[in-house]
């Protein structure tokens, strides 16, 4: 009897430990020169009644009854205002139904991949830029934008930027929906009160001196926190100030030298030795989340957290003090300034949407129409289309937070990230070694030399 | 076992069993076995790469080995403490006290509600630098400890989260403690032997068969630990808490790596096994049946 149980278990543990890899494994052809959906089928299609808004062509009111679904993820104000603007474009195309998946962006690339696998993924997705060279390798997976001019109004965006990001060779995965700027949002009482002056000089030396007179005055609290991912901008973001470079290069190589990563790694040490940030043993416990959810910075016990711009409305909706923004630190001999400067989010079509020219039209509307910018604001960053961005500027309803962090980081704009460097794998193996030099665990010479090895073997297998 | 007439009701009865078992579990079992041979990542066409996979886990794999020791050294803490603490928590139960029945089910309560989302926030909270643990520790004039964020505490930290899940076993134990013959006790009782001594001459022995049944049960469940390490630490801090369930998740969803991940479920099934096979080659020397163990 017990043989049998014990058979059962096994078979259990397998079965729970696989049913993961199959839930997946239907349809996994990629979907490459999939026809696209015709263009000119759609545009020949006489809709007749002429949609009044922004005078664009909606196939939409064709009269057949259609479902697409949106996925995207975000926080609450960014989820109020998509849904919003989902039932104002459904009242306009009653034949229209639209259904939204949205979430927290935690596990939304897990999810998306199981879906593209399977063949569910919805009509429109929003894709982060740290995505896109992944996706783009396994085929095409989305339209290409630059077939879905007539549909979409680009006019308003700089294709240039889209590309930069969004594109492989010509192929352009999506549109971006906002500008990220990465800077430093901080408590202003909290900086008042230790005597130090905000502003858009900061090196990292003035980082330093800022946090040794935090601890002098109050050795529990700290200047800043830097979340796990924060920890990997940063040493992207000094590595650029070095060299210029970045983190891997395009021919699959380290884009350091051991010299380089030391000097890196020795700052980081820097920054734990003196108080400037937390011991990692206490912040990491609050490495995966925002500072929205973290209690140090709620109770004001920290003044700074680096962030991209659009965090800073859920941060700010969240903390009860007064909030304002300075410049990432450059130093003073910076080869390249590196702040990063990205698009928060690319809209796509799924390459296997039943109903391409309609998510292309509900992108339009959201991205062109008057009343959609209204209502979507500034929830996914500062508009990357100029039109909208003017009329919002206009409307005096952007969080002047997020403008001036944008401004501040594109006044040094780093050189863009490429794809090697945001492997998910060569992301790790950096997290792995800031963990090493966090904790004390190893001097920078031993860290940065180790990873240096670890990272070009690792870059032959995922090549 | 004679044929009946029943037996077509029977199948009828089992069918639904028998559709879940063939989908989700006959097929992932004899899928990823063959995936485990491919490069296979979801969204590309696959191609078959031997044994590659095996050899670059074992070769070129910087987390597989530190994974690996870290869910051995998980499994050691959590299941003696689990068994030991359901025993403990089965004898209290096993007394004659009022309301019994209502400790019963407030005992077995943190089982159902098991590793959730909102557990691991409670753990989080319990265990921070400024948690309820640290505050009674203080008490106590004993330091903070950062539970979850030492290297060297989180992995145990997160031990107790499963040993506080110990209803299942313990209701094994408690039903296993009812069997116990009265009489035998009472007879050891008359020749003499105190509490300490019956425990350990009488009830122990005749626990045996439940201790290696919820043994085998527990240690199977510990080694494919994924919610505790997933909800609370992913896997830091230091990799310390990189169990191997966590690894072939993150290989397979983050890492895209189906292939390999699969490659690692297969390992991980043989290792399990042969832990289950030394632990039945080793349980005539420790279990005693009533009926010679004849199973």
């Amino acid at each position: 009897m017990m043989k049998k149980t014990l058979k059962q278990a096994g078979t259990f543990l397998l079965a729970s430990l696989l049913t993961a890899s199959m839930a997946a494994c239907s349809s996994q052809k990629a979907p490459e020169n999939q026809p696209q959906p015709s263009v000119s089928q759609a545009d020949s299609k006489e809709s007749t009644e002429a949609p009044k808004e922004s005078g664009q062509k909606a196939e939409a009111s064709s009269g057949e009854k259609v479902t697409i679904r949106f996925s995207w993820w975000g926080s609450d104000t960014r989820h109020e205002a998509t849904l919003k603007v989902m039932d104002m474009y459904m009242e306009k195309h009653p034949n229209v139904t639209i259904e939204g998946e949205y979430g927290a962006f935690d596990s939304f690339y897990q999810k998306l991949q199981t879906q593209l696998g399977g063949g569910t993924e919805p009509d429109i997705i929003s894709v982060d830029y740290k995505w896109v060279s992944d996706l783009t390798a396994q085929g095409n997976l989305f339209v290409d934008m630059n077939e879905l001019t007539q549909q979409i109004d680009m006019s308003g965006f700089d294709m240039d930027f889209a590309r930069i990001y969004g594109a492989k060779g010509d192929y352009l995965i999506g549109l971006p929906v906002g500008i990220n700027g990465m800077g430093y949002l901080y408590n202003v009482e909290f900086l008042k009160q230790f005597g130090i002056e905000p502003n858009d000089n900061w090196t990292w030396d003035t980082l330093l001196e800022n946090g040794k007179k935090v601890q002098e005055q109050a050795p529990d609290k700290h200047l800043m926190y830097n979340h796990a991912d924060h920890w990997v901008y940063m040493i992207k973001a000094l590595l650029k100030q070095i060299n210029g470079k970045n983190l891997v290069l395009d021919d699959y190589t380290p884009g350091f030298t051991v010299e380089e990563m030391t000097q890196i790694f020795d700052y980081e040490k820097q920054l734990v030795e003196t108080g400037t940030v937390p011991p990692f043993a206490e912040g990491v416990l609050y490495e995966t989340v925002y500072a929205d959810q973290n209690p140090n910075w709620l109770n004001q016990e920290l003044g700074i957290f680096p962030t991209s711009s659009s965090l800073v409305p859920g941060i700010a909706k969240a903390s009860d003090f007064e909030l304002a923004t300075l410049r990432y630190p450059v130093a003073d001999d910076a080869v390249n300034p590196g702040i990063l400067v990205t698009p928060s989010v690319f809209l796509t079509v799924s390459a296997n949407s039943k109903h391409p020219d309609i998510a292309a039209d509900f992108i339009n509307y959201m991205l062109n129409d008057p009343e959609a910018i209204s209502v979507l604001k500034d929830t996914r960053g500062i508009p990357a289309n100029e039109k909208a961005k003017a009329q919002l500027v206009e409307e005096d309803v952007i969080d002047e937070k997020v403008s001036t962090m944008v401004a501040q980081a594109l006044s040094g704009a780093g050189a863009a990230e490429n794809g090697p460097s945001l492997n998910s794998e060569v992301l790790v193996l950096l997290k792995d070694y800031i963990q090493q030099v966090g904790y004390l665990q190893m001097t920078p010479e031993d860290a940065a030399a180790e990873f240096r090895e670890e990272l070009e073997l690792l870059l032959e297998t995922i090549q | 076992m004679k044929h009946t007439d029943h037996q077509p009701v029977a199948y009828l009865f089992i069918f639904p069993w028998i559709i879940g078992f063939l989908i989700f579990q006959l097929y992932p079992f004899i899928a990823s076995f063959v995936y485990s041979f491919t490069d296979f990542s979801m969204l590309k066409s696959m191609k078959f790469v031997g044994i590659r996979n095996y050899i670059q886990m074992f070769t070129r794999d910087r987390l597989f080995f530190k994974s690996l020791w870290a869910t051995v050294k998980y499994v050691l803490i959590a299941v003696p403490g689990k068994l030991l603490f359901a025993l403990i928590i089965a004898m209290i139960l096993n007394m004659k006290l009022r309301f019994i029945n209502f400790y019963r089910t407030v005992y077995y309560l943190p089982s159902i509600l098991g590793g959730s989302v909102a557990i691991s926030i409670l753990w989080k909270f319990l265990f921070s630098k400024t948690g309820t643990v640290n505050t009674l520790l203080a008490h106590l004039h004993i330091p903070p400890q950062d539970w979850l964020g030492s290297p060297n505490l989180a992995l145990f930290t997160m031990g107790l989260l499963v040993v506080w899940q110990f209803g299942s076993s313990m209701v094994l134990f408690l039903a296993a403690l009812k069997n116990v013959p009265a009489e035998l006790c009472e007879a050891a009782r008359v020749d003499g032997a105190g509490k300490i001594r019956t425990f350990f001459a009488i009830t122990l022995p005749m626990l045996t068969p439940t201790v290696f049944f919820n043994l085998i049960m527990q240690m199977i469940n510990a080694f494919k630990e994924f919610n505790a390490p997933y909800l609370i630490t992913k896997g830091g801090p230091l990799n310390s808490t990189y169990l191997y369930g966590m690894m072939v998740y993150e290989n397979a969803f983050r890492h895209s790596k189906m292939g390999y991940a699969s490659a690692q479920s297969w390992v991980l099934f043989l290792i399990i096994l042969l832990f289950t096979a030394l632990m039945f080659k080793s349980s005539p020397y420790w279990t005693f049946y009533e009926d010679g163990g004849d199973f």
